[in-house]
This record gives C-alpha cells, sequence and structure tokens, in this order.
C-alpha cells in the first residue's frame, strides 16, 4: 500500500547531518479500507427498515376508517332497530284502535242503521265465474324467404 | 524543505466525522459503573417479568371469569314483545292482543332531589295533581304504587327524567277489541294474566310467548348491536292463533240471536255455524255474554260457555238422527209408510205427537215434515233396542265432541240394560227426549248427516302461524270417522229439504236456494219432572245439494204460546244463512225464483 506521505529523494553528496524528518502517522480514519458488500440479508432487512414506517403509518391510516366504518355500521343498525321498533309497537297501537273502531261503528250501524242496511242475498249481485279461456298458442309463422322483397338498407 | 500531506479525495463529512469521533469516544468506567448496570438490568428484567406474569394471570388465569364479566356487562336480554300470542279469527281481525304497559314504583329513600320537585315532574307526565304525589311519597319509604297502566310514550318520558327512586315495571295488558261478541270463545285473562276461560284458558300453553332464546350486546349508549343476532328475520318469533271464526257471521248471528231473545223474553240462546267438512265453525254465538276487559263485573256463569258446557234434550231435531239410524241399521227404506194414531201407550205411558193431531199412515218424509211423534216411535220400533242403543254410542251420545273448548260437558243417556228392557226409554229416544247433549254436539252429529255420514270434530282453532302465514302447530283433534252411509245421509239430506218446503221449517225458505232443516220444541225437565218451559232449537244444513254448512239454532226458555222452534229458531237460522250467503258468495240454486222476486217488485215512478 502506498505512504500517504512522500519525502523528496536525497542527493548523492548529501551532509552527514540528516535533516530532521518528522514521522507523519496517517490517521487511521484517513486509511482507504475496502469494506465487505453486506449481505442480501442485511441489504433486505435494511431496506425493509427503511419501508417499515411509512407502511406502518399507511396501514394505521388505512385501518382507522374502516374501523369507524364497522362502528358506525354497528350503531346505524343499533338505531335502526331501535326505529323498527317503535314504528311496530305505533303498528300494534294503530290495529288496536282500528279495530276497536270497527266494532264501535258496526256497533253504532246497528242501533241506528241511517240508511244502512246487513248485507244479504237480496242486495248481493252474484255474477258466475267465467269458464278459463283456453289458452291461445301462436303457431310459429314462417317467413317466406323472397331475396327481391326486402333488400339490406345498411351493411 | 515542504511537507506535503496528501488529502483525500473528498473531505469526511460532518456527520462522518461526529459518528467517528462518537466510535472513538470510550466510555469512562467510574468505579461502580459495572455493579449499577447489573442491578438496573435486573430491575428491568424483574418488572418485565411482573409485567408478563400479571398479562398471564389476566390472560390465562382469570380470563374466563373476566370475559363473562365483561360479557355481563354489555349483554341484555330482549325483552319480550308479548306474553301471550295474539288471537285473529280467520279474516285477520284481532280478537285478543297483548299490550305493553308499566307500573310506576316510587322508593322515596333513594330519592336525590326533593320531594316536590320530583312531583313536580312527575305530575305533567302523570296527569296527576302535585300534592297527591307528595302525599304518596310521604306514605312509605319503599315500594309506593304510583301509577299503573302507563303508556310506552309515558314511561319513557318518566325514564328520561333520570330521577333516582323511580321504578318502572314493565307488564302486560290483554285487550279484547271484540268486547263480548267474541268472549263466550276467546274467554279472558285474570289480573295475573292467566287464562280462565274460552280458548285464553284451554289453549294457554300454545299461547303462551316462549321468552326470547339468547343475550344480545349492547354499546354503551344502550343501542343494540347486530353481532349476536340470529340470523332468522327479527319478527319470525312472533305467532299468532288463528281461528276458523268470521267475525261478520258472528256478529250476524249475535244480531238475530238477540233480537229474538228480546221478543221472546227467553233466558240464553246459542247459535252454531259450523263447516261439515272438517267441522271448523264458522260461528258461536252465546248470549248474554261478558265484556272480557270488565270480567269482574260478569255473572261467572257466563264464564262457561252453555253451548258446549250444558245439555239439554234435542227434541225433534234429533229426529232425523233417528231416521238415519233407522236407515242406516236397513229397518226402514226411504219409502216406508208407518201408521200415526195420533197417541199410543208404551210402557204404560202415554205419548202423543205436539199438537194432538193423528197423520194416518204416512212415508218417513212426512213424518218429519209435519214432526210426528208417533211416526218416529213407530220407525225406531223397527229397529232392535240393542242395535238401537248401540247406534247412539256409536254417534258419541254420552261422549264429548272432543272440541278444543274448555268445560265440554259429556252428554247423557241411560244404561243398555234399562234402554233395553223398558220400551217407553227408546220411545222417548225415538222424538229426541229421554237423553241430552250440548248444543255444540247436536250440530256435530247434523254435521254428520250433511257430510256424507262421517263424524267430524267440531273446532275453533286453525292453529298457530308465523307472519309469513306458515302453520306452527295446530291442536290435535279426533279424525273423522264414518257412522252413517253415503246412501242413508243423502236420503236424510231430501227429507230435511222437504221438512223446509213443505213442513214445519218453511219459516227458514230463502228464495232462489234450498237448505235443508228441522224444527224442534221440547219440554225442559227439572229434577227428573218435565216442566212447562220449553226450548226451542232449529237445525239447518245448507246449501241442500252437497252442504257445506250446519246452522243450529237454539233458544232456551221462550216465553208466550207462539214459542216453537219454526217461530223462535227457524228465522235466526234464516238471518244466519243470509249472511252466509253474502259472506262466502254462494249463488243460488234456483235463480227463477230471484228473478220472480225482482219481477214482482214494481218500478219506482220517476220523478
Amino acid at each position: 500500500m502506498p505512504s500517504a506521505v512522500q519525502t523528496r529523494p536525497s542527493a548523492p553528496n548529501a551532509p552527514a547531518i540528516q535533516p530532521f524528518q518528522p514521522t507523519v502517522t496517517a490517521p487511521p480514519r484517513l486509511r482507504l479500507v475496502e469494506q465487505e458488500r453486506p449481505s442480501r440479508q442485511v441489504r433486505i432487512v435494511n431496506q425493509l427498515r427503511q419501508i417499515s414506517t411509512p407502511v406502518a403509518i399507511i396501514m394505521v391510516l388505512g385501518v382507522l376508517p374502516i374501523y369507524g366504518w364497522t362502528v358506525l355500521t354497528q350503531r346505524s343498525w343499533g338505531k335502526g332497530y331501535q326505529r323498527i321498533e317503535q314504528l311496530r309497537r305505533d303498528e300494534t297501537m294503530l290495529i288496536q284502535k282500528t279495530e276497536i273502531q270497527k266494532h264501535d261503528v258496526t256497533e253504532q250501524a246497528e242501533l241506528s242503521p241511517k240508511g244502512l242496511v246487513p248485507k244479504g242475498p237480496s242486495n248481493t249481485l252474484l255474477i258466475p265465474q267465467s269458464q278459463p279461456r283456453p289458452s291461445v298458442v301462436q303457431a310459429p309463422q314462417e317467413t317466406p324467404f323472397n331475396p327481391d322483397g326486402n333488400p339490406p338498407l345498411a351493411y | 524543505m515542504r511537507l506535503s500531506v496528501a488529502t483525500p479525495k473528498t473531505r469526511p463529512s460532518r456527520r462522518d466525522a461526529v459518528k467517528s469521533r462518537l466510535r472513538d469516544t470510550k466510555p469512562v468506567n467510574l468505579p461502580g459503573y459495572r455493579s449499577r448496570v447489573i442491578w438496573v438490568w435486573a430491575l428491568l428484567c424483574l418488572g418485565q417479568l411482573g409485567l408478563v406474569s400479571r398479562l398471564v394471570w389476566l390472560q390465562v388465569v382469570q380470563a374466563p371469569i373476566l370475559q363473562k364479566r365483561a360479557e355481563a356487562q354489555r349483554s341484555v336480554k330482549l325483552p319480550p314483545k308479548v306474553a301471550l300470542h295474539p288471537i285473529l279469527d280467520r279474516n285477520g281481525n284481532v280478537l285478543a292482543k297483548d299490550e305493553s304497559v308499566f307500573r310506576l314504583f316510587a322508593h322515596p329513600f333513594l330519592f336525590k332531589e326533593n320531594k316536590d320537585e320530583i312531583a313536580q315532574a312527575l305530575a305533567p307526565i302523570l296527569k296527576l295533581p302535585t300534592d297527591s304525589l307528595i302525599k304518596l311519597f310521604n306514605s312509605a319509604t319503599s315500594g309506593v304504587p304510583i301509577a299503573r297502566d302507563l303508556s310506552d310514550e309515558t314511561a319513557d318520558q318518566v325514564r328520561m327524567l333520570r330521577l333516582d327512586g323511580l321504578e318502572l315495571n314493565q307488564e302486560w295488558k290483554r285487550t279484547y277489541p271484540q268486547k263480548d261478541l267474541m268472549s263466550g270463545i276467546v274467554g279472558y285473562v285474570d289480573a295475573e294474566y292467566r287464562g280462565q276461560s274460552g280458548l285464553e284458558y284451554s289453549l294457554q300453553p300454545l299461547l303462551t310467548a316462549k321468552p326470547s332464546a339468547g343475550l344480545v350486546t349492547e354499546d354503551g349508549r344502550g343501542y343494540l348491536l347486530p353481532n349476536q343476532f340470529s340470523e332468522r328475520p327479527l319478527n319470525a318469533d312472533e305467532l299468532s292463533l288463528r281461528l276458523t271464526l268470521d267475525s261478520r257471521l258472528q256478529w250476524s248471528a249475535r244480531t238475530a240471536l238477540s233480537r229474538k231473545l228480546k221478543q221472546y223474553g227467553a233466558l240464553r240462546g246459542t247459535v252454531i255455524v259450523m263447516d261439515v267438512r272438517d267441522g271448523s265453525l264458522l260461528a258461536l254465538v252465546s248470549e248474554p255474554s261478558f265484556d272480557p276487559s270488565r270480567f269482574y263485573e260478569a255473572n261467572p256463569a257466563l264464564f262457561r260457555n252453555w253451548a258446549v258446557a250444558d245439555l239439554y234434550e234435542p227434541g225433534s231435531t234429533f229426529k232425523p238422527i233417528n231416521v238415519a239410524i233407522a236407515l242406516d241399521a236397513g229397518a226402514i227404506k226411504p219409502d216406508t209408510i208407518v201408521y200415526d194414531q195420533g197417541n199410543i201407550s208404551v210402557g204404560g205411558w202415554p205419548i202423543q205427537n205436539n199438537d194432538g193431531s193423528a197423520y194416518g199412515a204416512i212415508n218417513i218424509t212426512k213424518v218429519l215434515e209435519v214432526s210426528s211423534n208417533i211416526g218416529m216411535v213407530r220407525i225406531m220400533e223397527q229397529v232392535k233396542r240393542s242395535t238401537y242403543y248401540d247406534y247412539l254410542k256409536k254417534i258419541g251420545i254420552g261422549e264429548i265432541t272432543g272440541t278444543d273448548l274448555p268445560f265440554e260437558t259429556a252428554g247423557s243417556m241411560k244404561d243398555k240394560q234399562q234402554f233395553v228392557d223398558y220400551p217407553i226409554e227408546s220411545a222417548t229416544n225415538s222424538f229426541g227426549q229421554g237423553f241430552s247433549v250440548t248444543p255444540l254436539q247436536m250440530a256435530q252429529l247434523l254435521g254428520a248427516i250433511a257430510n256424507g255420514g262421517k263424524i267430524v270434530t267440531p273446532h275453533v282453532t286453525q292453529g298457530l302461524f308465523d307472519p309469513s302465514g306458515k302453520l306452527v302447530s295446530r291442536p290435535n283433534l279426533i279424525a273423522p270417522h264414518r257412522v252413517f252411509s253415503e246412501e242413508t245421509s243423502a236420503s236424510v239430506r231430501k227429507m230435511m229439504e222437504s221438512v223446509v218446503q213443505n213442513g214445519t221449517g218453511k219459516p227458514a225458505i230463502i228464495p232462489g236456494y234450498r237448505l235443508g232443516g228441522k224444527t224442534g220444541t221440547a219440554q225442559k225437565a227439572a229434577g227428573g219432572v218435565y216442566q212447562n218451559s220449553r226450548i226451542t232449537s232449529f237445525v239447518a244444513t245448507f246449501p241442500s245439494v252437497s252442504p257445506k254448512y250446519v246452522v243450529i239454532a237454539v233458544v232456551d226458555e221462550p216465553k208466550g204460546d207462539d214459542a216453537f222452534g219454526s217461530t223462535v229458531a227457524a228465522p235466526i237460522v234464516k238471518s244466519v244463512v243470509e249472511t252466509l250467503i253474502s259472506v262466502e258468495g254462494i249463488p243460488p240454486s234456483h235463480p227463477a225464483e230471484l228473478q220472480k222476486l225482482t219481477d214482482a217488485i214494481p218500478p219506482k215512478p220517476k220523478p
């Protein structure tokens, strides 16, 4: 490995006294070390580490509305159920009131008919049931082949 | 000399420099450093162990208990929608239905507000004066009944006050919109909600609604959550008991009966309309009746429907049955002639016709037309007494019909030995006296004549139906069984038609239609002795050809010399059959008669 510090080469008649040559040691941080290429698994883990945070954020953001939707749906179902129960109660009340009114109206009609007459054969018009018509089956009509009669209007 | 230091091509970034410095910095290990690290590590480990242990304790050991506690906290039982299933007539008209009501109690020792404030808040909702509420609050410290029969809306308003010390209890109130029209059949429930008469009593196990099976979840605001609901439709358990009765026909029958009861000052009366094909009752009226919602004001004797529970001697209305027995036993033919001399003595007992007349040599049809007692005695003399007795047992005399209505009484008749040994027994039986049946059994017996010889079980219940109209369950009834042949019943039907066209049943004639009938006027017996009071009746099969219905009217103790089956009961049956024609849309069998009537009506003068 070449030294990081280079000195000028000495002349042939060089004096005995050697000039001071400071030894300079290269700091280890400046030494260029040929690093080993990380393994494939490490690289995958590293990549996963890099993308895990955004993925987690996206997933949380994606799950939150779904969770909210499920909660909302259940609550709206509950509200709907309560509404239908109320409607049923109203229906029951209406049925009872209608039945009582029907009874009262009939009773009233009996006590003071005011032109109302009970239903009987003398005031009932009975129309005899007509015989069911025989079903007419349409015979398939054959279209005569006429090459000149209906020329095609378009392609 | 110049020193030169080779610099890398790229200068390390600041970040790298920081990293490098950090890497090169060696921690300064102060004394005790290692032990402190161990202690912290141990503490953390201990803490973690504690957390894990607690987790295991909660999630594994305590899990079932906690799960149950959590479920109990959010699970609620669905409140029942009804206590008893509603009862409907065959057209879906409501005859009995539950109404949810609330009873309000106060527990003043739990009040957090002033009594005056609570009374002022409650007064407008309950429509009660504040003073009386305060008086009630002061009457006891707990369990003070404040109001009952509160509606759902009122209960909600009370609940919304969110006051401590008020308790709302759900109760049920059975309403009967038809009032006294159907009380003889439907019955009533008492204050404890137990059926005490009618179908409410006899079908109580069938009518009692099953409580909702499982628990459902509710959220913090009290809304129910769908996760524990069954996949069945929410109202799938709402069943209803459907009857075979028709309210319109019932009303018409009651009107006709009430009118005659009033006209003749009668004690009571009943009208029964039965479909002879399966025994289903279209109308069953017993008068007087009671309002089931005010049962406490009624005479307890009315709680038992007398058409089912009381016996009477059918009199002449039983003559067609006797003729059928004699024909079926081969003792007579439809054209057999018997001699009616007006009065006879049987075993020393005098027997005579109702009107004292003697009709001489008459055929079977004539015997029925004039309702000859002597003629009937002569006919039944042709049947061996033991055979006659066996036939009476075979058709169910002395037995119950097996109807689904409660308190049915079995008819009564003499024992076989007495019947065989004493000729007077079979003689009185031949014109419908000496034994007793219920009016319902009489309808059943006539039904066997009308439907070609089969005894069917009279009933009022179609069964329990779900909201989609699917039959869920039906009460078990005795299966139909044959007692007369087709030919026998056809012959008797023809004779009964002649009774209406030519005999005592003329008041029941309906122009354009044909019906078979038989009048009956029997003396009432009390303590083994016949009294002056009578019981009048009329039975009809309609239409005369291929009858579908039997109509029977019985009027007990009508007053007046003109009170007979033909004058009291026949017009009732006629009126009921007229309604039946319009309700069922039965076309006339003799339209020419109707045409004649129309032609006879003078046209209205033009204004």
